[in-house]
C-alpha cells in the first residue's frame, strides 16, 4: 500500500517537474493592456497559425521592461515612449514597432471642486487641482499611467506634495475605485475606465488633449545579449500584430460601445 | 458579503473552465510543494527531535527565521536564482510550474520541519528506544516514529499546505500569472482586484477557502481510516 | 585465544551528563558473561543511564565502552543488537496484540510467519503467559506487560538481556515468577543485567552485585553469600555454603542469599568465647587501604570481607598470608 502510494507521488512530481519547454513566446506587458481584454483577441488567431503557445505576463511597466533586461521574457509591449526609448539605446531590445495609441483621461467627482471640467488641457487642469488642494490619487506605481502622470505634473511645472495628493501604489482598477470612494480627481486610460463605468459616479472632465496621447510599442529583446530567447517567435508576433489583420482585429476591440485602442503601425 | 457567497457558489456551480482550471493548478502547486518540502523537512525534523548535534539550536533558530520571511521576499530571492540572468537561469524554470513549486517549497519547509521537530520531541523517547532495541534500523525507526505521532505530523502538512494555497507573493513573481498555464486562485483574486472587481476576488477567496477546508478534511479522514 | 578471559562489558572513565548534570562517571566497572549481575542503588543513581549506555541507546560523553573487547560506538551498536536486549522499566508496548509485538524483531529480521508463530508460543510459554497471542498487548496488567516486554525479548534469543527495574509496577506473584524465568534464563547462559532499587531482589537473584552512588560505582558495604538453608530450629536458621555453615537467626523461608555487613566482621588473632554464633579461621588474601580504612579480604573456606581501622591493621599486624578468626554474629545476617 505504501510503496504504491509512493510511485504514485514520485511519478505526480516527475510528471508536474519535468516537462519541457517548447515552442512557448514569453510576452510581458501591462496590466491595463492585459485588462482590456484586446491580447484576448489577438493571440487566439496567432497561436492557430504558428502553433506557439504565447505566455502572457501582465505587471507594471517597470517590472515588465525590467523582465526584458534580464531576459526573462521573449517581447515587450508598454506604453512608456521615453522608457522604451532608452530601454532599446540601452541594447536590451530591438526591432520597435508602434502598435496602437489610446487616450489618458482625468476622471473626478461630478460636482468638479477644481472647476477642470472641459478644460481640454491636462496640465492647466492639474495646475487647478494642485492650487486647491483637492484630492488627487496616483498610481504611484512606475506603471505607465503613473509615468504618464509625472510626465504631466513636470510639464506643469509642479512637484505634487501634500496631503491632498496620495500614493497608493495600486492597480488602475483599485485606484479608480478609491477616486470614486473619496470622490478624488485621478488619470485614468480610458479602457480601465470604460470597463468600470457604470459601476462608478465619477466623470470623465478632461480629454482629447494631445499631451493625453498614450502610444503603445511592441519590442523583441536582443537575442545578442540574450541568446536563449525565442527571437524568431517575437519577430513573428511582432509581424503578426502590425499586419493589416492584427492591426484590424485591435481597432475592433470596444466597451461600452467605444473604440478602445488606434491602430498605429501602418501609418 | 453575502453577495460574494452567492457568486462563488455560482461560480462552482456554472462549471466554468477557467475557474476550475486555476483551482486545479493552485492544488497543483501546492500539494507538490508540500510534498517536497516533506521530504526534506520531516527527516530534518526527526533529527533535530532525537539527535543531539552541536548546530542544533542553531537549525531551530534558523528555521523560526524563516517562517517570518514574506512571501514577496522569497519569491524575488527565487527569481534572482532563477532569472536568466541569474546562476540557475539556464534552468528555464521561470514563468513556469517549476518555478513557482520552488519557492512555494522554500515557503512551507520551516514551517513543517519546526513543526514537525515539535511533535516528534514530545513523542515517547520509549518507543524510539524500543525499536532500536529489539533491531529495527534507522529508517524503520524514523517511519514508525513518524506514525505513532502521525496526528501531530498531518497538523504540521496541513500547516505548511495553508501557508502556500493562500500565498501570491510567490506565484505571482515566479509564476507570471499566465492564463491557462501559472495562474492561480490567488493570483487570479490578486488581478480581479487590481482591476476593481472586489466582489469576484471575494468569491475566488470563498473558493480557496473551501478548497483548504476540503484538504484538510481528507487529510483527517485518511489519519482515522489507518486506525 | 580463550574468550573466557575476555570480560562481556568492560567500562574505563565512562562519563555521560543530561544537560550539566551528570549521571553516570564511572572509572572503571568489568561485567563477566554468565552471570547475573544487579545493579543496586537508590532512585536517581544512574542504574537506568547505565543499562541504556550497555545497549548502546545512549552515547556515552566520555570513555569507552568495549563488548566482547571490542570498542562499543556508532559502529559496534549493530554488534550489539544481535545479542542484547534491553527491557524497559514501564515497557512501550505496540499498539497491536501480544502475538503482534512478540513478533515485531522477527519481522525486522525476516523470519518465517511459521518459525514465528512457534517462538512466539514457546516464548510466552516460558514467561508465563501461555494463549496470550490474540489479547491486547496495552490492556494487560502491569506484571502481564512487563513479562509481555521480556518475551518480546525473548523471541530474539538474546545472549544478553538488560532489565531496568523489573519488579517497578509488578505485583508479588508476578515477582515470584520473574525470579523463576531469570533464574531459568542464566541457567541457560544468558548473561543477565539488572537494576533495581529493592535491595533484597537484587541480592536475592545477583551473582555480581554493582552499586550505584551518584552515578558512580561504590564498592558494596556487605559480605553476600550464595547457599541455601539446611535446617531450621527454633534457635537458629542453618545456612549452608559449600563446607562452612552459617548460624542465622531463626525465620522460615527457601533464602538462597546470605547478607552480612563488613562492619560486623570482627578479626582476632586467637578465638575468642564471645555471644557471637559464628567464627571460622581464615587467611588474609588482600588488604585495601581506603579513607582511613581498610578492607580485608580473607579466605575462610568461603571469601569474606572485614572493614577495620587502620590502627587495627598496624596493631594486629594484618597482611596477606596470615591467619585470623572471623567472628561475626548470627543477628548481623540477613536472609533472602
Amino acid at each position: 500500500m505504501r510503496k504504491a502510494i509512493g510511485t504514485a507521488l514520485a511519478l505526480w512530481l516527475v510528471a508536474v517537474l519535468l516537462p519541457a519547454e517548447s515552442g512557448r513566446l514569453r510576452l510581458a506587458t501591462t496590466t491595463s493592456t492585459e485588462n482590456s481584454g484586446l491580447l484576448a483577441e489577438l493571440i487566439p488567431p496567432f497561436e492557430d497559425r504558428t502553433g506557439l503557445k504565447v505566455d502572457v505576463i501582465a505587471v507594471g511597466t517597470g517590472q515588465a521592461l525590467k523582465l526584458g533586461e534580464t531576459g526573462d521574457v521573449d517581447l515587450v509591449l508598454v506604453h512608456a515612449r521615453a522608457s522604451e526609448d532608452a530601454f532599446v539605446a540601452a541594447g536590451h531590445g530591438v526591432d520597435r514597432r508602434d502598435v496602437m495609441h489610446n487616450d489618458f483621461i482625468i476622471l473626478g467627482p461630478s460636482r468638479d471642486p477644481a472647476g477642470v471640467r472641459d478644460m481640454g488641457n491636462a496640465t492647466e487642469a492639474l495646475k487647478a487641482i494642485a492650487n486647491r488642494r483637492v484630492s488627487f490619487i496616483s498610481r504611484g506605481d512606475d506603471s505607465g499611467t503613473h509615468k504618464k502622470e509625472k510626465a504631466l505634473w513636470k510639464q506643469a511645472g509642479l512637484s505634487p506634495k501634500g496631503r491632498w495628493y496620495r500614493d497608493v501604489g495600486q492597480g488602475m482598477g483599485a485606484v479608480i475605485t478609491m477616486s470614486d470612494d473619496m470622490q478624488a480627481y485621478t488619470l485614468a486610460d480610458r479602457g480601465t475606465y470604460l470597463s468600470m463605468k457604470s459601476k462608478i459616479t465619477l466623470e470623465v472632465l478632461v480629454e482629447s488633449d494631445p499631451k493625453l496621447f498614450n502610444p503603445y510599442g511592441i519590442i523583441a529583446v536582443n537575442p545578442a545579449k540574450h541568446p536563449h530567447v525565442n527571437y524568431n517567435g517575437a519577430m513573428r508576433f511582432i509581424a503578426w500584430i502590425t499586419s493589416p489583420e492584427g492591426q484590424n482585429i485591435i481597432s475592433a476591440v470596444q466597451r461600452e460601445g467605444q473604440v478602445l485602442f488606434y491602430p498605429d503601425a501602418l501609418k | 458579503m453575502i453577495d460574494s457567497l452567492v457568486q462563488a457558489g455560482k461560480l462552482l456551480v456554472s462549471g466554468d473552465r477557467e475557474v476550475y482550471y486555476i483551482t486545479l493548478t493552485s492544488l497543483k502547486f501546492s500539494l507538490s510543494s508540500v510534498t517536497i518540502a516533506a521530504l526534506f523537512s520531516l527527516p530534518l525534523g526527526f533529527v533535530l527531535g532525537f539527535r543531539k548535534f552541536r548546530a542544533r539550536k542553531l537549525v531551530i533558530a534558523a528555521l523560526n527565521t524563516l517562517m517570518a520571511l514574506p512571501t514577496v521576499v522569497v519569491g524575488l530571492l527565487v527569481y534572482s536564482f532563477l532569472s536568466r540572468s541569474g546562476p540557475l537561469g539556464g534552468l528555464g524554470w521561470l514563468f513556469r510550474p517549476q518555478a513557482v513549486i520552488v519557492g512555494q517549497t522554500i515557503l512551507c519547509f520551516p514551517i513543517i520541519a519546526s513543526m514537525a521537530h515539535s511533535a516528534l520531541s514530545k513523542t515517547d523517547l520509549r518507543l524510539p528506544e524500543t525499536l532500536i532495541t529489539l533491531g529495527a534500523s534507522q529508517r524503520q525507526v524514523f517511519w514508525m516514529t513518524l506514525r505513532e505521532a502521525r496526528v501531530a505530523i498531518i497538523s504540521a502538512l496541513l500547516a505548511g499546505f495553508g501557508r502556500v494555497i493562500g500565498e501570491v507573493g510567490v506565484s505571482m513573481m515566479l509564476g507570471g500569472n499566465i492564463r491557462w498555464y501559472t495562474r492561480t486562485v490567488t493570483t487570479a483574486i490578486a488581478l480581479e482586484t487590481s482591476k476593481g472587481e472586489f466582489e469576484l476576488g471575494l468569491a475566488l477567496g470563498v473558493i480557496l477557502l473551501v478548497l483548504a477546508f476540503l484538504v484538510n478534511l481528507a487529510l483527517h479522514g485518511m489519519v482515522r481510516y489507518e486506525r | 585465544m580463550s574468550d573466557k578471559n575476555i570480560p562481556l562489558f568492560r567500562l574505563r572513565d565512562l562519563g555521560y551528563a543530561y544537560g550539566s548534570q551528570t549521571a553516570v562517571e564511572i572509572s572503571a566497572l568489568d561485567l563477566e558473561e554468565r552471570q547475573i549481575h544487579a545493579v543496586a542503588g537508590p532512585n536517581g543513581s544512574g542504574k537506568t543511564t547505565l543499562l541504556k549506555l550497555l545497549n548502546g541507546l545512549l552515547e556515552p560523553a566520555g570513555g569507552e565502552i568495549l563488548f566482547r573487547g571490542e570498542p562499543l560506538d556508532r559502529k559496534g551498536y549493530a554488534r550489539i543488537r544481535g545479542e542484547s536486549v534491553l527491557v524497559h522499566q514501564d515497557p512501550y508496548l505496540f499498539d497491536g496484540t501480544v502475538a503482534q509485538n512478540l513478533a515485531f524483531g522477527l519481522k525486522i529480521r525476516k523470519l518465517s510467519s511459521r518459525l514465528i508463530r512457534r517462538r512466539v508460543e514457546k516464548k510466552l510459554s516460558l514467561v508465563g503467559l501461555p494463549g496470550f497471542e490474540h489479547r491486547r498487548a496495552r490492556a494487560l496488567s502491569g506484571g502481564e506487560k512487563q513479562r509481555v516486554a521480556i518475551a518480546r525479548a525473548l523471541v530474539l534469543d538474546p545472549k544478553v538481556l538488560l532489565l531496568d527495574e523489573p519488579t517497578a509496577n509488578v505485583d508479588t506473584a508476578s515477582i515470584k515468577l520473574l525470579e523463576r524465568l531469570i533464574l531459568r534464563l542464566a541457567d541457560a547462559g544468558t548473561t543477565i543485567i539488572f537494576s533495581s532499587h529493592h535491595p533484597a531482589f537484587a541480592y536475592r537473584l545477583g551473582t555480581r552485585l554493582v552499586f550505584l552512588e551518584e552515578g558512580t560505582v561504590v564498592p558494596g558495604r556487605e559480605n553476600i553469600f550464595k547457599g541455601a538453608v539446611e535446617n531450621t530450629d527454633d534457635r537458629f536458621t542453618y545456612f549452608q555454603m559449600g563446607t562452612q555453615t552459617l548460624r542465622c537467626p531463626a525465620q522460615e523461608g527457601r533464602f538462597t542469599t546470605a547478607v552480612l555487613p563488613l562492619d560486623d566482621v570482627i578479626l582476632s588473632q586467637e578465638r575468642i568465647h564471645t555471644s557471637a554464633q559464628n567464627q571460622f579461621l581464615g587467611r588474609v588474601v588482600k588488604v585495601e587501604k581506603a579513607n582511613h580504612t581498610v578492607r580485608v579480604s580473607l579466605d575462610c573456606g568461603f571469601p569474606v570481607q572485614a572493614l577495620i581501622t587502620e590502627y587495627s591493621v598496624d596493631t594486629l599486624k594484618v597482611v596477606p598470608g596470615e591467619q585470623f578468626y572471623v567472628t561475626f554474629k548470627a543477628s548481623a545476617i540477613r536472609l533472602y
